[in-house]
């Protein structure tokens, strides 16, 4: 009976430890991670199990990179932040850059270095001079990074949500803070205001 | 004695007289007496009692998804991450309630077992929520999955482990056409799935009675269970020989379901055997004509083994080690597996006869012969058997494999009109006399039965 209860109290706790470990981890990103506005567009899917969401797509191609990748690899990518204001995905690596925040993401797929010149010189040409240009080797499109993609919320605002999202996208911007290759979604704001007081007119 | 347990005490004396006058049979007075227990038995009851509280704790659980999903927007994310913990605390509250104070009641062990499997998923679904953690479906399910396998060796529950199963299916996603149905992506292989069901199968076999050839309605659920996943598992990971495995792998359920559960009352109760009876006869019947029998004694045979790579060696030689399992335990005590099919049990066997005859002749005319007899035979001693048994079901799942086999052989001959139209007269002259002898059978039983009364 001992052991039972034993064997019991430590299965109890390593239930609990992992929700645990995620709010503690999430709270460290939230508290302690980097800021980055990010530019998004959105649409108004559900999950079964969590309800309804917003889920928030971002500019994930033409990145440039000096490694070589392949479709699927594992990648870090750099965050930029352009004149605006507005963080975006400046170069992937094979290695967590030493320098800068970065984000886990994957490969999706890469492109040669001609559609390199192209797409990107009239994407990012402002953000990077025309000698850098040259020295990349090739661009590639990452997958989304993880938990950066969906925002859960109420479902009573999240047809409002959606529209003002689609009304507004100019004025439209996620608050991501960034940690160690974590992101957390901060909130959604709209024209300075989190999503939700936008919607209640606060 | 209570009234009740001395008229079943008579009945089963009685049926025991039956059986030593010889009156019936000692399989017959077997059936007899399982019958005048089961009247008896309290166990039906207590099963409705376990099912009634799964499915209270089930609707119970889809009840808190849905307050879930609704998203309690007005509080502090730190302060919903300590609430998202809530739901796995009062399951593990009853948890506790179950194997500490009401061990002896499967409807407390098996009901709690339920609820705190699905109020761990709850919690990280809710975790998830509120912060936004998009996360991987395949790593959630992995987390979940083994998060929930001490649920079936501390308690020994069993109702989880059709929830258990069938989320184990979703990891086979990486490796098959199931991936195009939920998403995800292509990461490592099944192993993740075989992983899960191996640490699910010491469960099973624990469950299981080892000196019965009668097994609890408990084994019978997690047989079909396990049974259905299982096949859904190799369909999806091998990748050569697919008919051997399909065969040889029907062999292993059949012999298995043999060995514990061959005295279990009804069909229904005996779910390895039926089922992989019915197996084995679909993918002979499947191979049994002219295109079919092109794929499965072309790339797919052994002896075609020069165009082969890798992989399709490796599953060839796993096979040959299932195989050889299997076999050895069947011939170590033969006994033990009771009267059985040699022809469902050498199908495989056979099979590799045929891929090996097929190398050395050319017209396939020839293979489509043998594999046609061999089921027809199956179906024929099967019925022969039924009757000779008093096994009506055996019967109709011997003239059901004739009449399939024939009805499919009807469109596919390729005779000439004539020529076909006198064989399936003669095949239809020859069900009019199985009918026959069948009438016979039943005016015999009817006019025993108005000389008794």
């Amino acid at each position: 009976m001992k052991n039972k209860k034993i064997f019991f109290f430590v299965f109890a706790l390593a239930i609990i430890m992992v929700p645990i470990y995620v709010i503690v981890s999430s709270e460290d990103i939230l508290t302690n991670g980097a800021y980055y506005k990010f530019k998004p567009q959105a649409y108004d899917p559900m999950d079964p199990f969590r309800g309804k969401y917003l889920r928030v797509n971002y500019e994930t191609r033409n990145i440039p990179t000096l490694d070589k990748f392949e479709a699927g690899d594992d990648a870090y990518v750099l965050i930029g932040v352009d004149p605006e204001g507005y963080a975006y995905f400046k170069e992937a690596f094979k290695k967590p850059p030493k320098k800068g925040d970065y984000l886990n993401s994957k490969i999706d797929y890469v492109e040669g270095r001609e559609e390199f010149r192209e797409g990107f010189a009239s994407r990012n040409s402002n953000t990077i001079g025309p000698d850098d240009k040259g020295s990349y080797k090739s661009i590639v499109s990452i997958k989304p990074p993880a938990n950066m993609c969906k925002y859960f919320i109420n479902e009573d605002y999240a047809m409002p949500a959606e529209r003002a999202f689609q009304k507004q996208r100019e004025h439209v911007h996620i608050g991501v803070r960034i940690m160690d290759g974590e992101a957390r979604i901060v909130d959604i704001y709209i024209k300075g205001k989190p999503i939700l007081d936008y919607l209640r007119g606060k | 004695m209570e009234p009740n347990a001395l008229l079943t005490n008579t009945l089963l004396n009685f049926a025991k007289k039956l059986e030593t006058k010889n009156i019936v049979s000692a399989e017959t007075g077997i059936k007899i007496r399982s019958f005048i227990r089961r009247n008896e038995d309290p166990s039906y009851w207590q099963i409705f009692l376990v099912i009634s509280a799964l499915f209270g704790a089930l609707f119970a659980s889809a009840g808190i998804f849905s307050i879930i999903s609704h998203n309690w927007y007005d509080m502090p994310k730190h302060l919903k991450g300590i609430f998202s913990v809530i739901p796995v605390l009062v399951a593990l509250y009853f948890y506790y309630l179950a194997i500490f104070k009401h061990k002896d009641s499967k409807t407390w062990v098996e009901t709690s077992s339920l609820f705190l499997m699905l109020m761990i998923g709850a919690s990280m679904a809710l975790v998830s929520q509120t912060y936004e953690i998009e996360g991987d479906f395949l790593k959630f399910i992995k987390v979940w999955l083994a998060l929930t396998i001490p649920l079936f060796y501390v308690a020994r529950a069993s109702a989880i482990s059709g929830f258990y199963l069938v989320l184990a299916l979703p990891l086979l996603a990486d490796d098959s056409p199931i991936r195009w149905f939920i998403g995800g992506e292509a990461e490592s292989g099944s192993q993740w799935f075989w992983l899960y069901i191996l640490a699910f199968i010491p469960h099973f076999y624990l469950a299981l009675d080892k000196k019965s050839t009668k097994q609890s309605i408990r084994i019978v659920y997690m047989s079909y269970v396990f049974f259905t996943i299982l096949t859904i598992g190799l369909i999806a990971t091998v990748k050569s020989n697919y008919i051997l495995w399909a065969l040889t792998a029907g062999v292993g359920f059949y012999l298995f379901g043999k060995q514990y559960m061959r005295d279990n009352m009804y069909m229904a109760m005996r779910p390895f055997s039926w089922l992989s009876q019915l197996g084995i006869v679909t993918v002979l019947i499947a191979i049994s004509n002219k295109w079919s029998m092109i794929i499965a004694f072309g790339s797919d045979s052994f002896m075609h083994m020069d165009r082969w790579e890798g992989e399709e060696w490796y599953y060839f030689l796993l096979l040959l080690v299932v195989m050889g399992g299997i076999y050895f335990n069947f011939f170590r005590a033969k006994e033990k597996f009771g009267e059985v099919n040699y022809l469902i049990v050498f199908a495989p066997f056979f099979v590799m006869f045929c891929m090996i005859f097929d190398d050395f002749i050319d017209s396939w005319w020839w293979m489509s012969l043998f594999i046609n007899f061999y089921i027809l035979y199956i179906g024929i001693t099967t019925m022969i058997h039924g009757s000779s048994s008093g096994n009506v079901v055996k019967v109709f799942a011997g003239l059901l494999v004739v009449a399939v086999l024939l009805g499919i052989r009807y469109f596919d001959t390729d005779l000439g009109y004539i020529a076909k139209g006198i064989v399936f007269l003669m095949v239809g002259g020859m069900f009019f006399v199985i009918n026959l002898l069948v009438k016979d059978k039943v005016e015999d039983i009817e006019r025993h039965k108005k000389l008794s009364e």
